[in-house]
């Protein structure tokens, strides 16, 4: 189920928020891993049950790992664990990619096993893994109850697209959180912020990007066009869902990591991967680059670790062969900075953000490229490689038509709309006023949101009427 | 207001605006036909395990409450001026407003349904018409875009280019160029149709390229009912409605029509009243929609006969040509294969007049 969907929006939350808000307190989180498993089913209701049998082996094997902490025997189970977690995600994600390529290699015809992807199984197996890889640590104590670590695996909120929310940072909250009007209203404003961002401002980004590639009439400027509304469009779809994830779990009184800082404000890719899913790359950080022995290594020891750290990023992200590129296309832009570039960088900020944002574009269109010949096809195309015209008349229409939604992207995906109202909070009188007008706004958007929603499927009948 | 006493109100607007929604979607859902988009909605999906299992049922229901929405055109409504005057979008759904008229967006052009479509012609010419003593002549109606489209900055198709394209595939028949002998103003604003009383000059041109003379005086009479157009729901803009008018003659008035629509002759008249105040009033003109129709003037002062191989453009157009035929017989090969044509249609001397829009030669997949 998505959030931004009418039946989610109109049918499940507000079943859910009654359910849990009325539920005592020793049941709500049974609440939740019951709203979760539903809202999970929704949309996979076979796969629920990997969910179930996952959660299942990590609440014993955290039990294990803990009893034996100290022994061989406790490592043993930690191995089965990551074994498990990355052999189903391997499965489950990677095994055809696997097969096609070793049947590219050998010539051979091994059939394809057409698995679906299960929703989620990126962001729970590595919830899952964190949890026992801390309880190993010794970091945090198993979790003895295996609804409450149920709960956290499969909390709807942030279950199919994160911010991949770590045991260690919730597990206070999952035995004991507070419930108030202030942070009530700060979870509806994030939800309907996110929301708005992911509904108003990412589908139509998305929408151009899909006339983009229905188009036959593509020209230099179409695909920088195209290149600028993707970087847009992913910023706004995922800092969105994590603003929707942060938001429903203040309602439910969790506090989740921010997962995005403004990261197109950035003055070089190493501040870019510090503001930008803050949480993937905090939990490579601490579950492979450290234990691969992080800095306090030799120069090209340090190199390597990058270089896997990056490496598997981009693998993460999807199976295919332009998101490995991807990963160790940062890997080298955070090597050269690390090198020498990033003291430099310092000198100019402005020549600094456009070097930061030319490398992001086209770290996107690399991104959504279709395979590696969609990457050589899209960047041939905004160089000038392609044989095609500078200009065309669709790409001037389309900009003009979108422009405006391009211009408030923008300007909000940087930290001045936020500035301006703390601006006019330093005032009593200012404050007054934002604390009117917020409540207004945020009603008036989740009237268009809706809006949106329900003419999303509008689809007249025009056949007869030519 | 203070921070503590927001909160609350942000808490409780929200809890009721969700909450009035919520019980308003399951108590009473919105009606099962859609006017404004002229279908009907998606109703409650049947619950089987099957459809659980495969999430069929999970797809079904969300179309479900998107179409069974409460308030759905208020909605649709809303999100149209949004994205007209906050986001300052060209288009909507592709409708546009341009020069006081709402217009849906046709492009780009597509040389394999235009191809199609002169391959169903061929078809039908080497079936049915080649070696008789029959003239065959063809036309083509722009649509209104044609005169709002790229003047007011949209995308537009490349009409000298769709109108050679078409002359040189088709030779074999004589061709009429209407195109400028219309304007903008000779479309209703909220409609994709022309206006029948804007267009006798363009009935008079055709019969006179034929051979035959169609003119007459015409009696002017208007519908008392606003005529809201195809484009008027699916903009969801508010625009004002159009004034429908028909023209009526001696010869009209006593003509004889025949729909054939269900294989079974059926009596009609040239216009149906009964449409005229229904959900798509210009379905008025000769039976609308319907396969295969026949036109009967009694008071014809000549034996000459005509097929028109059209779309909806022809309902209102082939009225202002009976006065030059004894039988005028309208073919929509939407809703008629082609093939089955020889048991109801004689070909052998008469004209054929093969007329259709830009939009429809575009998406020509329509035709059988």
């Amino acid at each position: 189920m998505l959030f931004s969907s009418i039946p989610f929006l109109y049918y499940f939350l507000p079943a859910v928020l009654i359910l849990y808000f009325i539920a005592p307190k020793k049941l709500k989180n049974t609440v939740i891993l019951l709203s979760s498993l539903f809202f999970y089913a929704w949309g996979e209701p076979k796969y629920v049950i990997l969910m179930v049998v996952s959660i299942a082996i990590g609440y014993v094997l955290g039990l294990l790992i803990e009893k034996f902490r100290g022994k061989t025997v406790s490592k043993v189970f930690l191995i089965f664990s990551v074994i498990f977690s990355i052999g189903a995600l391997g499965y489950f994600k990677y095994a055809d990619f696997f097969i096609s390529n070793f049947n590219a290699v050998t010539g051979l015809s091994v059939p394809l096993l057409r698995i679906a992807l299960p929703i989620g199984i990126s962001f729970y197996t590595f919830q899952l893994l964190s949890y026992t890889i801390d309880v190993y640590r010794g970091d945090t104590p198993a979790q003895k109850n295996p609804v409450t670590l149920a709960a956290y695996i499969s909390l709807f909120p942030q279950l199919i697209a994160g911010p991949i929310v770590r045991y260690s940072d919730v597990a206070l909250q999952l035995g004991n959180r507070t419930h108030t009007f202030a942070k009530a209203s700060d979870g509806i404003r994030r939800f309907i912020l996110g929301l708005s961002k992911k509904i108003l401002i990412a589908n139509a980004l998305g929408e151009l990007c899909d006339i983009f590639r229905a188009s036959e009439d593509k020209s230099v400027a179409f695909f920088w066009l195209y290149a600028v509304a993707f970087t847009l469009h992913i910023y706004f779809d995922f800092s969105g869902y994590s603003d929707m994830a942060i938001g429903l779990g203040k309602i439910m009184g969790f506090d989740f990591m921010e997962n995005f800082n403004y990261p197109y404000i950035s003055k070089s890719v190493t501040e870019f991967w510090r503001r930008w899913h803050i949480s993937l790359g905090s939990w490579f950080r601490d579950y492979v680059y450290i234990p691969l022995g992080g800095n306090r290594v030799s120069k090209p020891r340090q190199f390597f670790n990058i270089f896997v750290v990056w490496l598997l990023t981009g693998f993460w992200h999807g199976a295919e062969w332009n998101f490995p590129l991807w990963g160790l296309y940062f890997a080298v832009l955070l090597l050269i900075e690390k090198s020498f570039l990033l003291e430099k960088l310092k000198k100019s900020k402005v020549i600094s953000h456009v070097y930061v944002m030319f490398l992001v574009i086209i770290s996107f269109v690399i991104f959504n490229a279709s395979g590696m010949s969609g990457v050589i096809s899209d960047l041939s195309g905004m160089f000038g490689f392609a044989g095609i015209p500078a200009v065309s008349g669709e790409v001037v229409y389309y900009l003009r038509s979108y422009l405006l939604v391009i211009v408030i992207a923008v300007i909000g995906s940087t930290p001045l709309p936020k500035k301006l109202i703390e601006k006019i909070r330093e005032k009593e009188t200012g404050n007054k006023i934002i604390n009117i007008i917020e409540p207004v706004v945020c009603i008036l958007l989740f009237v268009m949101i809706t809006a949106y929603l329900v003419d999303g499927s509008f689809n007249p009948f025009l056949y007869f009427r030519f | 207001m203070n921070d503590k006493i927001k909160s609350i109100v942000l808490t409780v607007l929200s809890a009721v605006m969700l909450l009035t929604l919520s019980v308003w979607c399951i108590v009473k859902p919105g009606p099962e036909y859609s006017d404004s988009e002229r279908r009907v909605l998606a109703s409650f999906p049947e619950i089987t395990w099957e459809s659980i299992l495969s999430a069929d049922f999970m797809a079904d229901f969300e179309d479900y409450t998107v179409d069974r929405f409460p308030m759905r055109d208020l909605f649709r409504s809303v999100k149209a001026l949004s994205e007209k005057y906050i986001f300052a979008k060209k288009d909507n759904n592709d409708i546009y407003t341009a020069d006081g008229h709402l217009s849906k967006l046709e492009y780009p052009l597509s040389t394999y349904m235009l191809d199609n479509a002169s391959e169903k012609f061929l078809y039908i010419y080497e079936k049915y018409i080649e070696g008789t003593e029959s003239e065959v002549y063809f036309s083509i109606v722009p649509d209104k875009n044609y005169f709002l489209a790229e003047e007011n900055g949209y995308l537009s198709l490349n009409y000298d280019e769709l109108v050679s394209y078409m002359k040189e595939k088709m030779s074999y028949m004589t061709y009429i160029d209407i195109i400028d002998k219309l304007s903008a103003d000779d479309y209703y604003t909220t409609d994709t149709h022309w206006k029948q009383e804007c267009i006798t000059d363009v009935a008079g041109y055709i019969g006179e390229c034929m051979g035959a003379d169609v003119k007459a005086d015409y009696t002017e009479n208007t519908l008392d009912n606003p005529f809201y157009g195809v484009y008027y729901g699916q903009s969801a803009l508010p625009f004002n409605a159009d004034t429908m008018k028909y023209l009526t003659s001696e010869v009209i008035e006593n003509c004889v029509v025949t729909s054939y629509d269900t294989g079974k002759p059926v009596k009609k008249s040239v216009y149906d009243m009964e449409e005229a105040y229904g959900k798509d009033p210009y379905e008025m003109f000769m039976s609308g929609s319907d396969a295969l129709v026949v036109a009967e003037n009694p008071l014809a002062e000549t034996d000459r006969e005509l097929i028109m191989f059209r779309d909806s453009f022809a309902g209102s157009l082939s009225p202002l040509l009976l006065e030059g035929y004894s039988k005028i017989t309208l073919v929509d090969i939407r809703y008629i294969n082609p093939q089955m044509l020889g048991a109801f249609v004689d070909f052998s001397d008469c004209d054929v007049l093969f007329i259709y829009s830009t939009m429809l030669l575009n998406n020509s997949t329509a035709f059988r």
